[in-house]
């Protein structure tokens, strides 16, 4: 009964939009040329933050599980804070910090010549900001309930550390990292906050798809709705195609058994 | 070839304190209860736990090798040892198949795909598997993963070759047939073999020699025979002169 209030909840909202859809105005939004540009922006700049999200996320992710050192938790919170600040306080951190007058934009600005605000490239630091946590969280967990016992086997037959996270470890976790980075890229997908504050509303620049929705909402409601429908179409589609195929199996590989060997005691 | 092993490491309370000297071509059976220290003793060979004082190091062909000596902080990791360890549960990668399984050693130290393919064919065939190359190691029976398990590790050519109760997996009907397999491979293997097992009889069968622990400390070594003629404890009185144990109890 509560449970399905749950869904009713969830899906009424989604009810109400597709309703009030103007079905015969569609193609005409979609085929003009600023959304054809936020979408494409969007989508573009959401995968970068998800890869970005990865490279980084998967590292700090094993730190967190695997080494122990002084501070740790006050690092996980540090790195996972941004997922319960509203994402417009992110965006005016980002904006003091990396603005072009930022404590340290300026430097990137006069050394590198690097300015982030009102760029793409901008658009994707907002992006990662408050999408990486959602992978963080999910590979550390992984990596916390993998069994160390493959890792050593893999290390005593000759593999260095690298070779062993590699061939061993990273297999194991695929479907915490894949789940995590299918988290992130959704969360990156539907900034809206950070993204307004520190890269601004420059159409074809730093202008996604949450703020066309946004803006248009106030100016043609009718082309909102159709943004919220693809959109929602996106998301919906991926989560959907995903959850089945890797998520499904997300169980511990290391602790597979193996033959009656595991059942001895 | 020879081994020296002498270690001083405190894990969660329990410490284990062994002075030992180990010749290749030999096979030594390291006999006790649970939590004696046998396994402890294996990690420490292997590396997969550094000691706090004392040193490990081996000896072969004139040259003699330190791999661990907190003293001189030396730290050989688990990967540049000439070790293999088969373990007790097997720890065969679920994700490969059993070829690559066998192979992973010799990739793992930089061997060519098909240099490490044909070696690791040539170690399944020799334990009798060549037949399950392509096959999940889910798919394996008991005796079937052990022997993979004995050719991943033997494949990678070690010197020393650390066996943690290689048959305790077993039932009882495939443990003997195993077990006469295992001591020829033994018989063949020209380094250093140390055997873990809390069963006399398969100390008797498998080893030349017997190290027994008891509470992390060495209470007696000699031969079977040596040690049946004077056991030095209860424990060790007990243990050789009792009817031979059929158990497949867990160590530490």
């Amino acid at each position: 009964m509560l449970a399905g209030i749950a869904v009713l909840f969830f899906a009424l909202p989604l009810l109400g939009l597709l309703w009030r859809v103007p079905w015969s105005r569609t193609w005409d939004v979609l085929s003009s040329r600023s959304v054809g540009r936020a979408l494409q922006l969007s989508i573009t700049t959401s995968l970068i933050a998800a890869l970005v999200s990865m490279v980084f996320g998967v590292p700090l992710a094993w730190m967190l599980a695997r080494v122990g050192f002084p501070g740790r938790s006050v690092v996980r919170a540090l790195s996972t804070l941004s997922m319960v600040l509203p994402a417009v306080v992110g965006g005016v951190a980002l904006f003091f910090s990396f603005g072009r007058r930022g404590l340290f934009g300026q430097y990137l600005d006069e050394w590198f010549g690097i300015r982030l605000p009102f760029t793409s490239a901008g658009v994707v630091v907002a992006q990662v900001f408050v999408a990486m946590p959602f992978l963080v969280l999910s590979v550390e967990s992984s990596i916390r309930q993998l069994d160390v016992r493959l890792e050593e086997a893999a290390r005593t037959l000759g593999g260095s550390r690298w070779y062993v996270f590699w061939r061993i470890t990273l297999p194991a976790i695929r479907p915490g990292v894949v789940a995590g980075a299918v988290l992130a890229w959704s969360r990156a997908l539907g900034e809206f906050g950070a993204t307004i504050t520190f890269a601004g509303n420059l159409p074809g620049r730093t202008q996604t798809m949450p703020l066309a929705t946004y803006l248009a909402l106030e100016s043609d409601p009718e082309a909102a709705l159709v943004l919220s429908v693809v959109l929602i179409a996106v998301s919906f589609a991926v989560l959907l195609g995903l959850r089945d195929r890797w998520l499904g199996q997300a169980r511990p590989a290391g602790a597979a058994p193996q033959g009656p060997a595991a059942v001895t005691t | 070839m020879r081994l020296e092993v002498r270690a001083d490491v405190t894990v969660d309370a329990f410490r284990l304190d062994v002075d030992l000297v180990l010749d290749g071509g030999s096979t030594v059976a390291l006999l006790g209860p649970n939590g004696a220290g046998k396994t402890t003793t294996l990690r420490v060979i292997a590396g997969l736990l550094p000691i706090d004082h004392g040193r490990v190091g081996i000896e072969r062909g004139g040259v003699s090798e330190v791999w661990d000596e907190p003293s001189r902080r030396v730290l050989v990791g688990p990967d540049r040892r000439a070790v293999a360890l088969m373990f007790q549960d097997y720890r065969l990668f679920p994700t490969m198949t059993v070829l690559e399984n066998v192979a992973f050693g010799l990739r793992a130290r930089g061997a060519r795909a098909v240099e490490a393919r044909s070696t690791a064919s040539a170690w399944l065939e020799r334990v009798g598997l060549l037949q399950l190359a392509a096959e999940r190691t889910d798919r394996l029976s008991g005796g079937e993963a052990q022997r993979v398990a004995l050719a991943r590790a033997l494949a990678t050519d070690p010197a020393v070759l650390l066996l943690d109760e290689p048959l305790a997996a077993l039932d009882v009907g495939t443990r003997a047939e195993v077990r006469s397999d295992l001591a020829g491979f033994l018989r063949a293997f020209a380094g250093v073999s140390v055997l873990v097992t809390h069963d006399p009889a398969e100390a008797r069968l498998l080893a030349d020699r017997v190290v027994v622990l008891e509470g992390g400390r060495v209470v007696q070594q000699g031969t079977m025979d040596e040690i049946a003629a004077a056991p030095s404890s209860q424990y060790v009185e007990r243990l050789v002169s009792g009817t031979p144990s059929v158990g497949g109890t867990r160590d530490d």
